[in-house]
């Protein structure tokens, strides 16, 4: 892992306002001033029960949505203050995005799929259309190409899904439960893609999950409570000395 | 060289300017203006030696000057030494003060040029000193601003050209999309064939009519002005509704490619481009529909009127002016909608978030009582007007009914709903079919309001037109005479030598011009400021009870018991079935009546328009034809006074006439229309004699033409409006209001069409639009356990509110409206009895209508719910 940081976050905070049945403009605390770093090459995971933070936190990693107030940098460049599109060139050129819902075009076929961040930054057809068919075939859905996403099954969406991720060469990946809604077997075939991706093509992962054992596969977790960190676990022993560690944190969760 | 030390230099300067000015400066002594060498001269000669401290107090005033230009000599020697400034900051002000106290005393030029000289020290000093600093702040400004230019610029800089693909991506999602570009494309069509199919009615519609409509304000052509605009809000509203729901569509397929990094400029240019495209090419579609069915209506219109007897041909439906207007004003509604939608068409690119279309609409809860509150008062409002009469049937009232619609249905809904949620039992039963206004308050409420104006003003003001000109009325019983005429007393010689050759029988009645403040039945509000003249004027016929009863006898019918006393009067208006209410004065500033008897007047007081106009009392009004219809109501109606007030009248006028006839003789136009600036009445104040002229069928057209004399002679009567004529033939109007009601029943069936199809066709948008979402909710209920039946119900549930509600408020709207204008209109028995039987088959005609369009959108929509891909 190297020492550069992707992404360095100093007491983050994302507040929404909501107005309660009696008219009252109320502020709800999602994120309560959060300080962590992921290094480049890491698998973080971000761990949590329901409604503690993680879906808006990778929002806001991933530059879909703003702090409220703190600092985040990616790459070493603080987000605050940048114009719109280059929040879109960096999303488009180096962030990749799974989604828990896959995400996907019904209009396009899987390689247009795979293909978009690419067509949107204005590739060649060629070189788009090569890196498509390599990506397609390292993740075995190269037979799948032609076809149009309500074709696939849930894990095969999911792979066209990483490699539209992959396209770009990101710096960064980030997962929002990716093996949400899927069976096991297909979970399965999905968390080893990213492990494999972070693994030999030391990509930076940042994946949320709810499931102890996909967290398993993580470097380091961090644990969310209530809209702050509880604490971050680094892997140390086994997979499975791993697992059991997140098990019981879990419970103080 | 620094800007302190320049400042420096530049007060030193000053300084002495000052100083050394006061050697040209003469101060007021009593001995007139002296110069100091005078004044020295005048202390060394001792001629200023007394006890008068008036005089010293003058002096030391004066006197306050030379300390000021001493201070300023002071000053420049202290900063000549190289000093600070220190004190003398204050000196500008200070000198200013003594200078102004001895201004008074110093002869003017001088203390006007010393004043401006220490405001020249004092401000150009501090530009000197601070002219750097801000040309500093300036540059720096400037290369702020430059730099966020460039900033900008590198930012938005995205060289290279977008892939095949990308463009394939684009088609592929209209494709995919196409549901939405149908729904638009298809309001687009609407619109623009619309507005080409209005624009040649109106230019067909103006050619019969011509110009006097303008003039007196009332027919077809302005009707379709007024309904022109209503159908242009609606369309507005309309298509509005129809693009929000097309963003929020597009907005849903382009947040994945935001999430991804598309530019915002590309957002927007796809966007646009797809569109502009639709639009364009949805145009171009609607205008040669619409000119197919205009063409449709023109044949349809002029064998109407060959049939009528009306030799008019019209004119062709295709020409450039109406195909480049049409397009003009059909793009205008397009960006209108377009820019009431900005916010959605900026949120394109910003939008990330994805929940977004699921999320429930707010509803507010806070004023609801009072918003309905308001809405109900604004109905009453409406309804008491109409009931009094004074704005007759006029359509802008119901820009009152539609606010209070629009309030009503905003509190109404919303406390509806609170209530509702207080009762959990009725609450969870009604959950599913009452969905749309829980889920989508703001869409639901909007869809509701719009689709009920165009029930309301189909029911409540085009089909009460519609049916008035359905009923059956014998035309030629509208005109009881041959000819009428209405005479001078210097007339009637003539006139009996032409009757007696032409064997016809003449009834001569008494009568006088009477005119009302306004007579045209377009908005004349005033808001403030001094009162205009207000244009046209009405004239009608004022008659005699005994008159009144004596016409009503020559035809056989029952007259009034009128029991008229002192200025009261009984109102004839003269009228056929088909024609809208009128009253006897149209101005809106006030409900009295205003007349005057005699002519109108073109120039008068206004301040004393009572006096001009005196206020009259109607105590009864009737609607009947007693010497013929001819002007539809809006002129030449009967005012009745008792006998005694109307031979006082009638004795001053033909007296006045009498005094004045040589005069008129001798007049030419200038001296008849720019009487009334020297005058406080007119030259002659209108005929005097009504003559009812029964007249051989083979001598009818030779009467005519012998009379018509008249029409050059009696020229200046019709300077204020060339529609009140000295005379009037029966053939020709029956055949001119034979037309008139066949062309005004063509009209309002047009209009009604038209606005019915704008409604059909919302309902279709609203629920082909929803069909997606609709068919989820049928598969997720499908998958809950609930059965077929159920389903069908909740869906039946949904759909029969937007159909049922404004239905109701439509119909209810119109029996109020409808039956105020009958009240308005003063239908006897067999007319009201006519009326109610024609307009009852109208409305459920419509209503029927309405109900087959619901059960097969039901259907289409079902059939979509249930299909399972």
């Amino acid at each position: 892992m190297g020492e550069v940081n992707v992404l360095q976050v100093e007491e983050l905070i994302r507040n929404y306002e909501k107005q309660t049945p009696s008219g009252v403009k109320d502020e709800i605390k999602v994120l309560k001033g959060l300080n962590f770093n992921v290094e480049e090459g890491e698998f973080v995971g971000i761990m949590g029960k329901s409604g503690c933070g993680k879906t808006t936190l990778l929002k806001v990693l991933g530059l879909i949505d703003k702090q409220t107030g703190g600092i985040l940098k990616f790459m070493g460049k603080d987000t605050n203050g940048l114009h719109p599109d280059e929040l879109a060139d960096i999303r488009r050129t180096q962030i990749g995005f799974i989604f828990q819902d896959f995400y996907l075009m019904d209009s396009l076929s899987v390689e247009e799929n795979i293909m978009l961040p690419m067509i949107l930054n204005k590739e060649k057809s060629e070189v788009m259309s090569e890196k498509a068919k390599q990506l397609a075939k390292q993740f075995q859905i190269d037979h799948l190409l032609g076809k149009d996403p309500y074709e696939l099954s849930g894990g095969e969406k999911q792979r066209c899904a990483i490699c539209r991720a992959l396209i770009n060469d990101p710096e960064l990946i980030l997962a929002d439960e990716p093996t949400g809604n899927l069976d096991s077997k297909s979970g399965k075939i999905v968390i080893d893609a990213l492990t494999r991706i972070n693994e030999e093509y030391g990509k930076t992962i940042v994946m949320v999950t709810h499931d102890p054992k996909m967290a398993g596969y993580c470097k380091k977790i961090i644990l969310l409570k209530d809209g702050m960190i509880l604490e971050t676990l680094e892997k140390t022993g086994t997979d499975e000395e791993f697992y059991h560690l997140i098990l019981d944190k879990m419970s103080e969760l | 060289m620094n800007a302190e030390r320049k400042a420096r230099r530049f007060q030193v300067i000053c300084g002495l300017v000052v100083f050394f000015s006061v050697l040209f400066c003469k101060i007021n002594t009593d001995s007139g203006f002296c110069s100091l060498w005078d004044i020295f001269y005048m202390i060394r000669d001792g001629m200023l030696r007394d006890g008068n401290w008036g005089v010293r107090l003058h002096w030391m005033v004066a006197f306050a000057g030379l300390l000021a230009n001493s201070l300023y000599f002071i000053r420049s020697i202290w900063l000549m030494s190289g000093r600070k400034i220190g004190f003398f900051e204050v000196l500008p002000g200070v000198g200013l003060i003594l200078y102004v106290m001895s201004a008074g005393f110093a002869l003017q030029p001088y203390a006007f040029v010393g004043i401006m000289v220490l405001i020249f020290d004092y401000m150009g000093a501090r530009w000197i000193e601070e002219r750097e600093a801000i040309n500093k702040a300036y540059e720096e400004q400037k290369a702020r601003e430059l730099a966020e230019k460039e900033e900008i610029k590198r930012v938005r800089h995205f060289p290279g050209k977008y892939p095949e693909e990308f463009f394939q991506m684009i088609r592929k999602n209209a494709v995919y999309g196409k549901k939405g570009q149908m729904i638009l494309s298809a309001g687009c069509i609407l619109i623009s064939a619309f507005m080409y199919i209005m624009l040649t009615m109106y230019g067909l519609i103006s050619q019969v009519h011509g110009e006097e409509d303008f003039a007196l304000g009332f027919g077809l052509a302005r009707i379709f002005r007024q309904t022109g605009l209503l159908m242009g809000l609606c369309s507005i509203l309309m298509m509005t509704m129809i693009i929000s729901h097309y963003i929020k569509d597009q907005k849903k397929s382009n947040r994945l490619l935001v999430i991804l990094g598309m530019r915002s400029r590309t957002v927007y240019l796809m966007f646009g481009i797809v569109f502009a495209a639709n639009v364009i090419l949805s145009g171009i579609a609607g205008t040669v529909i619409g000119g197919a069915a205009a063409y449709l209506v023109r044949d349809i219109w002029q064998s109407g009127l060959t049939n009528n007897g009306v030799a008019v041909e019209l004119a062709s439906v295709i020409s450039g002016k109406t195909i480049g207007m049409g397009i003009l004003g059909y793009l205008v509604i397009v960006l209108l909608s377009l820019g009431f939608n900005q916010e959605n068409v900026l949120n394109l690119a910003r939008s990330m978030n994805m929940n977004a279309e699921v999320q429930k609409e707010k509803r507010g809860k806070k004023h609801a009582l009072l918003l309905a509150f308001f809405g109900t008062l604004l109905w009453l409002i409406s309804i008491r007007i109409y009931w009094s009469r004074s704005w007759a049937e006029t359509m802008f009232i119901h820009i009152l009914t539609v606010l209070g619609l629009y309030l009503l249905l905003v509190g109404g809904i919303s406390m509806y709903l609170s209530r509702l949620e207080h009762r959990k039992d009725k609450y969870y039963r009604s959950l599913l079919a009452k969905r749309p206004l829980y889920y989508r308050y703001n869409k639901s409420t909007w869809n509701l309001f719009y689709l009920s104006v165009i029930h309301l003003f189909i029911l409540a003001v085009f089909a009460i037109q519609l049916t008035g000109g359905l009923l059956h009325q014998n035309i030629a019983r509208l005109y009881p005479y041959d000819i009428v005429c209405t005479a001078y007393d210097a007339d009637m010689q003539e006139l009996g030598e032409i009757a007696k050759e032409h064997d016809a029988k003449v009834q001569v009645y008494p009568m006088l011009r009477i005119t009302s403040i306004y007579g045209s039945d377009a908005p004349n509000i005033q808001w403030g400021g001094v009162r205009p003249i207000q244009w046209p004027q009405g004239q009608h016929i004022a008659v005699s009870e005994s008159t009144y009863r004596a016409l009503k006898e020559a035809q056989g019918k029952t007259p009034m018991k009128l029991n008229l006393t002192g200025d009261e009067i009984h109102v004839v208006y003269q009228q056929d079935l088909s024609a809208k209410a009128h009253t006897i004065d149209w101005d809106t500033n006030r409900i009295h009546k205003m007349l005057r008897i005699g002519q109108p007047m073109m120039n008068y007081v206004t301040a004393d328009y009572e006096k001009v106009f005196p206020e009259r009392k109607i105590k009864s009004e009737e609607l009947d034809s007693l010497t013929g219809v001819f002007h539809e109501g809006m002129e030449d109606n009967l005012v009745v006074f008792n006998d005694v007030y109307f031979e006082k009248e009638y004795e001053r006028i033909s007296d006045y006439n009498r005094k004045q006839w040589s005069q008129r003789e001798a007049a030419d136009a200038d001296d008849w229309n720019h009487y009334t600036y020297t005058h406080t009445a007119n030259m002659t104040e209108g005929p005097t004699q009504l003559l009812c002229i029964d007249v051989p069928e083979k001598e009818y057209a030779g009467m005519l033409k012998d009379m018509d004399y008249l029409v050059e002679k009696h020229a200046f009567d019709s300077a204020w409006d060339s529609a009140i004529l000295p005379f009037y033939g029966k053939q020709q109007m029956i055949v001119d209001t034979g037309a008139e009601i066949f062309f005004r029943k063509l009209v309002y069936l047009f209009i009604v069409v038209l606005l019915s199809i704008m409604g059909l066709f919302q309902y279709y948008v609203k629920f082909e639009s929803e069909a997606g979402e609709l068919k989820w909710q049928n598969q997720f209920l499908k998958k809950l356990g609930l059965r077929e039946k159920e389903r069908k119900a909740v869906l039946t549930g949904q759909m029969k509110i937007f159909a049922v509600l404004p239905l109701i408020i439509g119909t209810c709207g119109g029996i109020l409206f409808g039956g105020l204008s009958v009240k308005a209109r003063l239908y006897d028995a067999a007319a009201l009895r006519s009326f109610l039987l024609t307009g009852a088959v109208v409305y459920l005609i419509y209503i029927g209508i309405w109900i087959i369009w619901y059960l097969w959108i039901k259907k289409l929509i079902w059939r979509q719910a249930e299909w399972e891909k």
